[in-house]
């Protein structure tokens, strides 16, 4: 359907670009950061994408993966509910590849607020969001975990969605209408002239080289670093951590999304992805956007918090418990009250920087929203005039499964072909960047055997100059997340990993100097 | 039921303790949930390889490290036995292995560096013969996979080993020929080099390869029994030396090593019960008089014992159970110790995990104490659920669940 079109695009952007007309630089390859940048390109204008990690390791990997239907807001935020059930469709046309249509429910349980209920139906009547009800014997037919003490429930059209899948359906579709994408490339300080960020001096984490990127407009989309981001223009942000844990049970033990009918708390939500289900979540103010560690203590709450409509969650096997930073609007109250609604922050409009938006908030079922409202701001800047593309616009397929290949990870199905996949063209890697895509390591196992195939693998396609690097690398990026789950039967698996890593494989005394 | 010496556990410790409990004229029972944990275990003896476990290099001689090493951790298991009774208690083991066709060379103060699969070196103070060869001296080295074996990768072993030797190694794949969907186990490729056709196969593609005089090395899949056979049979073919690497679970030098002992404990008369739990034990006046075995299919044995061993394998075993605020020891419900539950952002820290040295403290008879006082008189703990020791950092799981085995046993044997 847009390949035509997209190749007119290229024609025009690389003519563009050869007659130095300077791109529009986005910072931040999250959700947001690659969705903006899609729609720059698709719209015709130059752009490049800078992002210090992979994609999608921010905020975009660390959350529940859930696509809103709306429901969750509709009572306290109406506006932010619609928009979020609108962009639920819009979503499930264009990418299907990266959303599971897993159908949500919500319970109430008997001890819960009853005029919240009734407040709930009336405004999801009143957004349009479709609720209907389930028979409470029924539900526990099909998930016998919960609770027998269900009052009532609804279904709704909550989704799971894959963060990573959909950051590079965003970044493939950028790059074929002729966006660049840099990952691995930190922003070190702005060139600013006359009010104006001229360019932007980037360094390359891998190898270390740096660059002077001269750009027409920058949008930043960094998520929670977006405070230190504009701090880099000289501009403050009002923009407050959030900071919310989340962990993954060693199993799938529900198909639907399940939510609990009350006002916001922790502990609200499972959601269902590939083998296993991720259930969340808690808000603590941080100073830190990259304080993403967990604590043992701070497990034990949350799950406290889930017993009530999974009774003997706190005896489940838990695989992995990790978190994410929430970048809220600082005036908008802490923690839930705050608003979940984006606002664009236009550094022109007050004695700032003339080309620079900031954007803060925000969910990732609303990205795609958010990213228009921010281009459609760049348009105008830039006097471009062409039509947003990006709610009709297919999303490309970021990593086709493709035909059965040998298996490399046995928990979650990722075959060599996969992996190649993967990485193609790629010239330095970490195996999480293949997990990120794949699901490489994310089962219950947590990468004990599939860490040393996929090293093994890759070493022997690409000749590696110190693969066991890769595979240090990986265990301890997998290690972070089981340390605060480290009971049960999960302490049995870490046990083994070091049998077999220290004890049979004897790593821990290869050098971890570079060659 | 009933048995002099009741053992609960049949790893690498309990097995060991069955071997000396019988040399005591002992009447033995073995109890366990499996098999023990043979299957991801070099098959080495691995007395003591690194002390302190942050050397910089592996011990030359770990027998003489054993006496710093008792008065710098005087908890450690060693300490409750002493050199002499380490020896005594791999002498007897070896021993056996050497009548189960399982020789084993070595000596207790010249440890051995020896391939892993990751390419490191693995300091092993007892060998099984077939592996008990130097490889430096010939003239090409050589390491070569298999196709259809998953979890072998030759790059990956040489890129490091010719960092460790100084020297290149290179590196091969052959096939075996056999039309699978899917990557096969060492177990899998052991089975079939029970065939001759496939031997043939392996050695027409290694012939093309290898040079006379060259070492080379393999994953251990030369056989489901001890490898010597298959091994002197393609040294002889190619006029080189062959070398097996322990590979990932399952490792067939570890599965060998636990054949061999079932089977010499079966004909000696070691009674096995396989399969069940121990549900619940009864004690009086701090004695254990018996315990309740339940199968998976909810029938109930009921075992009576002069003496006991608990030799549960710790965590991995499931001998010790990691609760969100402390650990449980499964069977009896002794007080298990470990030292605070943050371990290193690294886990290839060279200071080790506290899970892994924890466990339950014991007297210089290995029985269970608490602050001094003898909980059970006839029992005896042995290997990894005992505190105190890191048998992956400091490399002597092995030496320790063999010697503490003896030790379990043979005490047992006298007390009962």
């Amino acid at each position: 359907m847009q390949s035509i079109l997209e190749f007119s695009l290229i024609l025009s952007q690389e003519d563009r670009l050869a007659h130095g007309e300077l791109p529009v630089v986005v910072i931040g390859g999250g959700v947001t950061g690659t969705g903006v940048v899609r729609d720059l390109a698709l719209r015709g204008i130059p752009c490049v994408l800078i992002e210090q990690g992979d994609l999608a390791t921010g905020t975009s990997g660390r959350n529940h993966g859930l696509l809103h239907s709306g429901a969750r807001y509709a009572v306290r935020d109406a506006q932010s509910a619609a928009e979020c059930l609108s962009e639920n469709r819009i979503l499930k046309e264009i990418a299907p590849r990266c959303i599971e249509d897993t159908g949500g429910v919500f319970i109430a349980l008997k001890n819960d607020d009853k005029i919240y209920m009734d407040q709930w139906l009336s405004a999801c009547e009143n957004v349009g969001i479709p609720a209907d009800e389930l028979s409470p014997r029924e539900l526990r037919r099909e998930v016998p975990l919960l609770t027998s003490h269900i009052d009532r429930a609804w279904s709704v059209p909550d989704a799971a969605i894959d963060g990573f899948l959909l950051a590079r359906a965003n970044a493939i579709s950028a790059e074929k209408a002729g966006a660049r994408v840099k990952t691995y490339t930190r922003a070190v300080s702005f060139q600013i002239e006359n009010r104006k960020v001229t360019g932007i001096h980037l360094r390359n984490l891998l190898n270390g080289r740096e660059e002077l990127l001269e750009c027409a407009f920058v949008v930043n989309a960094s998520g929670p670093w977006a405070g230190e981001v504009s701090k880099m223009a000289g501009q403050d942000l009002p923009i407050l951590c959030d900071r919310g844990i989340l962990v993954a049970f060693h199993y799938r033990f529900t198909n639907r999304v399940l939510n609990r009918l009350r006002p916001p708390a922790d502990g609200d939500i499972f959601v269902p992805h590939g083998s296993v289900t991720i259930f969340g979540t808690s808000s603590k103010t941080v100073d830190d956007p990259g304080n993403t560690g967990v604590e043992q203590d701070e497990v034990i709450e949350l799950l406290q918090a889930g017993e009530e409509m999974i009774p003997g969650l706190c005896n489940m096997r838990i695989i992995r418990a990790f978190a994410g930073v929430r970048p809220l609007m600082q005036s908008g109250g802490t923690g839930r009250e705050a608003t979940r609604e984006f606002t664009i922050i236009d550094h022109g409009s007050t004695e700032g920087v003339a080309n620079m938006i900031s954007l803060i908030g925000g969910k990732l079922t609303t990205f795609r929203l958010m990213a228009q409202k921010s281009v459609d701001r760049v348009a105008v800047a830039l006097q471009n005039d062409k039509p947003c593309l990006t709610d009709e616009d297919a999303l490309p397929d970021p990593l086709p499964v493709g035909e059965p290949s040998e298996i490399v990870c046995e928990c979650e199905q990722v075959t060599k072909k996969m992996l190649d996949r993967a990485i193609k063209g790629r010239e330095n890697f970490l195996l999480s960047d293949a997990r990120r895509l794949t699901r490489l390591g994310m089962g219950p196992c947590q990468g004990s055997f599939c860490t040393f195939r996929a090293a093994g693998y890759y070493d022997e396609k690409r000749n590696l100059p110190t693969p066991h690097k890769l595979i240090i690398d990986d265990i301890n990026e997998r290690w972070k997340g089981e340390k605060p789950v480290l009971w049960g039967w999960q302490a049995r698996q870490t046990e083994l990993m070091r049998r077999v890593y220290l004890g049979l494989l004897c790593m821990e005394r290869l050098s971890r100097e570079e060659t | 039921m009933k048995g002099d010496t009741v053992i609960i556990g049949a790893g690498l410790s309990g097995l060991s303790a069955a071997l000396s409990a019988v040399s005591s004229g002992c009447s033995v029972i073995v109890v366990s949930q499996g098999a023990g944990n043979f299957t991801s275990s070099s098959g080495y003896i691995e007395i003591l390889g690194y002390f302190p476990t942050d050397g910089s290099s592996p011990l030359e001689n770990p027998c003489e490290a054993i006496s710093p090493l008792i008065s710098e951790n005087p908890l450690h298991p060693y300490a409750f036995l002493g050199v002499e009774l380490i020896k005594e208690g791999v002498s007897c083991f070896t021993r056996v292995c050497e009548e189960m066709d399982l020789g084993y060379e070595g000596a207790i103060d010249r440890n051995i560096l020896m391939p892993a699969a990751s390419g490191a070196l693995l300091p092993a103070a007892f060998v099984p013969r077939s592996s008990h060869k130097s490889i430096l001296d010939c003239g090409e080295l050589i390491v070569a996979g298999i196709v259809e074996l998953m979890d072998f990768y030759p790059h990956l072993v040489s890129s490091n080993l010719s960092r460790a030797f100084g020297r290149d190694v290179k590196p091969l794949y052959v096939s075996l020929g056999l039309n699978t969907r899917r990557a096969l186990s060492s177990f899998d490729i052991a089975s079939t080099l029970e065939k001759g056709q496939t031997v043939a196969k392996l050695i027409k593609e290694l012939k093309g390869n290898v040079n006379k005089g060259s070492a080379l090395l393999m994953p251990a899949v030369l056989g489901k029994r001890s490898g010597a056979g298959l091994t002197c049979h393609i040294e002889q073919e190619l006029e080189c030396r062959v070398l097996e690497i322990p590979t990932l679970p399952p490792a067939m030098t570890g599965f060998r090593l636990g054949e061999a002992l079932r089977e010499y404990l079966l004909k000696i008369g070691v009674e096995f019960i396989t399969g069940g739990s121990v549900v619940c034990a009864s004690i009086d006046s701090r004695r254990c008089r018996e315990i309740q075995v339940k199968s998976s299919g909810g029938r109930s044995l009921s075992v009576r014992g002069e003496s006991f061993v608990l030799a549960t394998g710790g965590i991995l075993g499931g001998g010790l159970e990691v609760c969100a605020n402390g650990i449980r020891e499964t069977v009896f419900g002794l007080p298990a110790s470990f030292e605070g539950k943050n371990p290193s952002h690294d886990f290839f820290c060279l200071c080790g995990h506290p899970l892994t040295s924890s466990g339950v403290k014991v007297n210089e008879n290995l029985q269970p104490v608490r602050e001094g006082e003898i909980l059970i008189e006839n029992l005896h703990v042995a290997g990894s659920t005992l505190y105190g020791y890191d048998p992956y950092l400091e490399k002597s799981g092995s030496g320790v669940a063999i010697s503490t085995g003896y030790a379990a046993g043979l005490r047992g044997g006298k007390n009962g």
